[in-house]
């Protein structure tokens, strides 16, 4: 049932989206069908080929966050147009769709992804890339938030839960110091990785990585934990942190004043650009009522992160407060079918899912707090919303190890 | 005897996602509706917003439309009303909404910048249009008519006219750039000179002065500087009431000395002069009296309203209020309330100040009464009516003075239960114009608000 | 025409949420819990000393003979917080089972237990060995570990 309506969805969208705006040359039209026709392809693939229907709730949930990111990327081909496949959506579109049969084969009929080799490289890397990014940026002048072409956010979310899951799902052989009511020694390396990998993420300026990659790590330690003082002293010191970076970090201190006072900081005068993104919705939100402005009100270059960062304004903007709240709605079910899986799979799997759903749920949660000026501005994206390619990208690699893992059989 | 609880993530994580989510959502809900965050549009947003938006109706202070939108156009009602208030009306946003000195950029709602659309009305019906809110002004349409035809009647080119209300600064018609045209005020500065200096020393009330050509030399620190009164006019021993009617120079530059210049320019900043004052509904070019010069040559010139001197004539009827409404200066406006299908709520903009003692202001009103009586304002006569007017030489492109002036007059009725004043200025005219010519079509214009107010 | 564009698209939107949601039971795939790779038996040696808190703290419904241990760890013992909850009268017990494929490393945390006639009582830092079938004596209730085939 769901099938046919996400096939009216997607056609009524096209239809308003097209019918909005006007472009002269027929390409980004063409691009938006054409991106469109392989989201209904690779779902009727799916489709047909996934027998239990376990996968069809997510991938129908995942095709109309991408249908809605087809619709942004035609509103603002106008002030990029492009002939090349590969600087727009669709380009994007047909990355992730092949990427996504690669690895949900590979996760659903193998075991390669276990191995352990495997997930000491993923860790690796990561680091590697993070670092790399601030050096290699320094040697030749370039941007330190992508290395080898790829953005490190991108990276972060392709070898995180591999590490995370590999670390936390390791045999408790032993204790720091010995004491078994003391950290397990997998999980110690777990805590170091992560802040090793927060200090090259701070050499970076990468304030949004920091709190997802925090925030899941957090949540997968207080699982995994199980002595109390130890976790009251890590959120404390969590705590702590946060509190000294937001008085001391120049960037982290303004991005506080613009959350809790943006009216008062829209009048100060090395604030009152960045406080813009949060009070814009609230100044337009009469305007914009339960039913939108229209596709096409407000123009990118007025407001340059419309399109990434802050599409949550864009569509309740543009959209329509309605459809934004369903699709807010419709994370939620996201959410909740991500962390359904078959009873009896290793720990691996189990913790390589959860990790998977909790990076899923905090995207969505810091961007939807983020643009209601709820939290602080962050620089994140929604998931497949949110153009980028090498976020989308990688984050369906992380559907398709969900839907993998939800054809295994259990361990026998 | 023995039981093994299984950790469910999945709830914990979904209700841990879920409460988050409603609380980020229920953050924003209560911000939206507190308001705080609601700060003011930006000039580009404004003119966004006009995009959108058809224009909501302009109405007079009686309720008669003058304005409103159809679609993407504006029409206007009356092509008279149109020709006197198009200048100031300020209906493209583009050009009008960079400074605040037109009608609709103080008024940024008729461009449908504060529509509320959460309304029960637009969920069942999202095919509504979007237009504006709607704004009455305290422009009287049918005194726009009259003062359009009297212009145009006058046969000058360069008309600026306001019409107000001197107790309560309400902008009852207009013509002309009265917000940013700027001109030397020439005599019209006199009054105000005389109040700022009975309110530094009231005993200069009895200050005489006599009118002679050995006394037109004036000292300053660069050597002697000669002013005389219009056409080498010598009055004699002459008080302030007569200097004030017949328009001495020779007077009030030496009362500028009489008073010192420290304290005169203090007085002249509460007047308005070499400062920046805001007002609620508009802003406007600030006038000036010395402005950056600090040459005594200059100071005293300014004392017979040349050189630095200028006023707009918005700034020059709000001082000649001041005069005329005991030495109070109410905040000029012109929007008096916004709506929506009729629902009306006021707009504030009231206020005041005091900017020179009462006695001060009623000796000048008196005084200015004998400008009609006997002095330069006999031609234009009316019961009642209090006038002041002044010609200024404009200067070329050189520096040079040219033969073009600038002619006023200002000035209101004394009676305050008919309490309007009238500031006209005709710039760029002949020699052979004189502020009588001004004067006259001063005295038209409050017949015309005489008239309406008999209706 | 835009507005019924949108109109659809929302209604379709709208649809699809309902559907969603109505639909989340028949199609979920499960808890995602863990197998159970052990099963312990308990085995009451005295009859239950019954006090009030026990009474009003006991076991939930559910509870039985015997439970599975899956391969992690947890907590054993008779208190309110701990993951496998036994009915063990008398003095708070508490032990940190990590539990494995070949055997079960047992850590005495609170109170003592006797296995194979030896009394082990409280210490961190040491890790005791269960092996298939061992037995362990909690006061008034005999646990026994079965590794499952």
């Amino acid at each position: 049932m769901s099938f046919p309506i996400y096939v009216i969805y997607s056609a009524g969208l096209f239809l308003w989206t097209i019918s909005s705006i006007h472009y002269d040359s027929p390409l980004p039209a063409a691009q938006y069908g054409l991106g469109q026709l392989l989201i209904l392809a690779a779902l009727t693939i799916m489709f047909m080929a996934d027998k239990g229907k376990k996968a069809i709730p997510g991938l129908v949930i995942a095709a109309v966050f991408c249908s809605l990111g087809l619709s942004i990327a035609y509103r603002f081909a106008g002030e990029k147009a492009s002939i090349q496949l590969e600087d727009v959506y669709t380009g994007d579109l047909i990355s992730m769709i092949v990427v996504f049969f690669i690895v949900y084969l590979l996760i659903r009929f193998t075991n390669i992804y276990r191995i352990k080799l495997i997930n000491l490289l993923a860790g690796g890397g990561l680091l590697l890339a993070v670092y790399g990014a601030r050096l290699t940026s320094a040697l030749t002048g370039g941007s330190y938030l992508y290395f080898g072409g790829i953005m490190i956010f991108g990276w972060a979310l392709l070898a995180f839960p591999f590490t995370a899951a590999f670390l936390i799902s390791r045999r408790e052989d032993s204790y720091v110091r010995g004491n078994v009511r003391s950290l397990p020694w997998n999980l110690m390396l777990m805590l170091l990785y992560v802040i090793i990998l927060f200090a090259g993420c701070v050499l970076c300026n990468e304030f949004g990585l920091i709190l997802i990659i925090g925030l899941t790590a957090t949540v997968l330690f207080f699982i995994r934990c199980r002595n109390l003082l130890t976790k009251c002293f890590y959120t404390i010191s969590c705590a702590g942190a946060a509190v000294l970076s937001a008085m001391k970090v120049p960037h982290v201190h303004d991005r506080m004043q613009i959350w809790l006072h943006p009216a008062a900081a829209a009048g100060s005068e090395d604030l009152a650009g960045k406080a813009e993104s949060v009070l814009y919705l609230f100044r337009h939100l009469g305007q914009a009522g339960l039913w939108g402005r229209g596709i096409g009100s407000l123009p990118v270059s007025y407001y340059p992160t419309l399109n990434t960062d802050h599409v949550m304004v864009t569509l309740i903007n543009d959209y329509s407060l309605i459809l934004a709240g369903l699709v807010l709605a419709l994370s939620l079910f996201f959410i909740r079918w991500l962390l359904t899986l078959p009873d009896g799979l290793c720990g691996y799997d189990r913790y390589l899912n959860l990790t998977t759903a909790l990076l899923f749920g905090f995207l969505i949660l810091v961007h939807t707090a983020s643009n209601l000026g709820s939290f602080l501005t962050a620089g994140i994206g929604f998931p497949w919303i949110s153009e980028g390619s090498s976020v989308n990208i990688m984050l369906t690699v992380l559907l398709a190890v969900h839907c993998g893992l939800l054809g295994k059989k259990a361990i026998s | 005897m023995i039981f093994y609880r299984k950790k469910h993530y999945r709830v914990r994580v979904l209700t841990a996602f879920a409460a988050a989510l409603l609380a980020s959502l229920l953050l924003f809900g209560l911000r939206a509706a507190d308001g705080s965050c609601q700060t003011p549009m930006s000039v580009g947003q404004v003119i966004l917003s006009a995009k959108e938006y058809s224009l909501g109706q302009v109405q007079d202070r009686n309720g008669t439309v003058v304005l409103q939108g159809k679609g993407k156009e504006t029409v206007w009602t009356d092509p008279q009303v149109r020709s006197s208030l198009e200048p100031v009306m300020g209906e493209d946003p583009e050009r009008s909404m960079l400074s605040r000195s037109t009608i609709l950029a103080n008024c940024p709602w008729v461009f449908g910048t504060e529509d509320n659309r959460f309304r029960l009305s637009v969920l069942l019906n999202p095919f509504s249009s979007r237009k504006g809110e709607d704004v009455r002004l305290t422009i009287d349409a049918g005194l726009q008519t009259g003062i359009a035809q009297a212009v145009e009647a006058s046969g000058f080119d360069k008309v600026c006219l306001v019409v107000s209300n001197y107790k309560t600064g309400e902008i009852l018609g207009l013509y002309g750039n009265i917000m940013q045209d700027t001109f030397h005020p020439g005599s019209t500065i006199k009054p105000i000179l005389a109040a700022s200096a009975l309110s530094i020393d009231p005993d200069l009330a009895s200050y005489i002065y006599n009118c002679a050509d050995k006394n037109h030399n004036f000292s300053t620190s660069s050597g002697p500087f000669r002013i005389n009164c219009i056409d080498g006019t010598e009055h004699g021993s002459i008080n302030m009431t007569d200097a004030i009617a017949y328009s001495c120079n020779g007077y009030f530059v030496s009362l500028l000395q009489q008073t010192g210049s420290t304290a005169m320019l203090k007085e002249l900043e509460k007047w308005g002069f070499d400062t920046v004052v805001h007002y609620p509904q508009f802003s406007y070019t600030d006038h000036s009296f010395l402005g950056s010069s600090r040459q005594d040559c200059d100071y005293l010139l300014a004392g017979i309203g040349q050189a630095n001197a200028k006023i707009t004539p918005i700034g020059m009827n709000m001082c000649t209020n001041a005069i005329l409404n005991h030495g109070q200066m109410e905040n000029p406006r012109w929007i008096s309330a916004r709506g929506r299908d009729g629902r009306w709520t006021a707009v504030d903009g009231e206020g005041s100040r005091q900017v020179c003692s009462r006695e001060a202001a009623d000796q000048i009103c008196k005084m200015m009464l004998a400008v009609t009586e006997k002095g330069t304002g006999r031609s234009f006569a009316l019961p009642g009516f209090a006038a002041k007017t002044g010609t200024a030489q404009k200067s070329s492109e050189s520096g040079s003075l040219s033969e073009k002036c600038t002619v006023w007059t200002t000035g209101g009725l004394t009676d305050e239960k008919m309490p309007y004043s009238v500031t006209v200025c005709l710039d760029d005219v002949k020699s052979t114009t004189t502020s009588a010519d001004a004067g006259r079509l001063a005295r038209d214009i409050l017949k015309l608000v005489l008239k309406g107010e008999a209706q | 025409m835009k507005m019924l564009f949108e109109l659809l698209t929302i209604a379709a939107l709208g649809f699809l949420t309902l559907q969603m949601g109505f639909s989340c039971r028949k199609t979920d795939a499960g808890e995602g819990a863990a197998q159970a790779a052990w099963t312990v038996r308990a085995l009451r040696l005295q009859p239950a000393k019954r006090t009030l808190w026990s009474l009003l703290a006991g076991l939930p419904s559910g509870s039985g003979d015997s439970a599975g241990l899956p391969l992690d760890s947890c907590f054993l013992g008779n208190g309110l917080f701990d993951d496998c909850k036994v009915d063990a009268a008398g003095p708070r017990i508490r032990l940190y089972l990590n539990v494995q494929e070949d055997q079960i490393w047992l850590t005495v945390l609170t109170g003592s237990i006797v296995i194979g006639g030896s009394r082990y009582r409280r210490d961190p830092r040491s890790r005791i060995a269960i092996h298939d079938l061992d037995r362990i004596k909690l006061r008034d209730i005999e646990l026994e570990f079965v590794k499952r085939r």
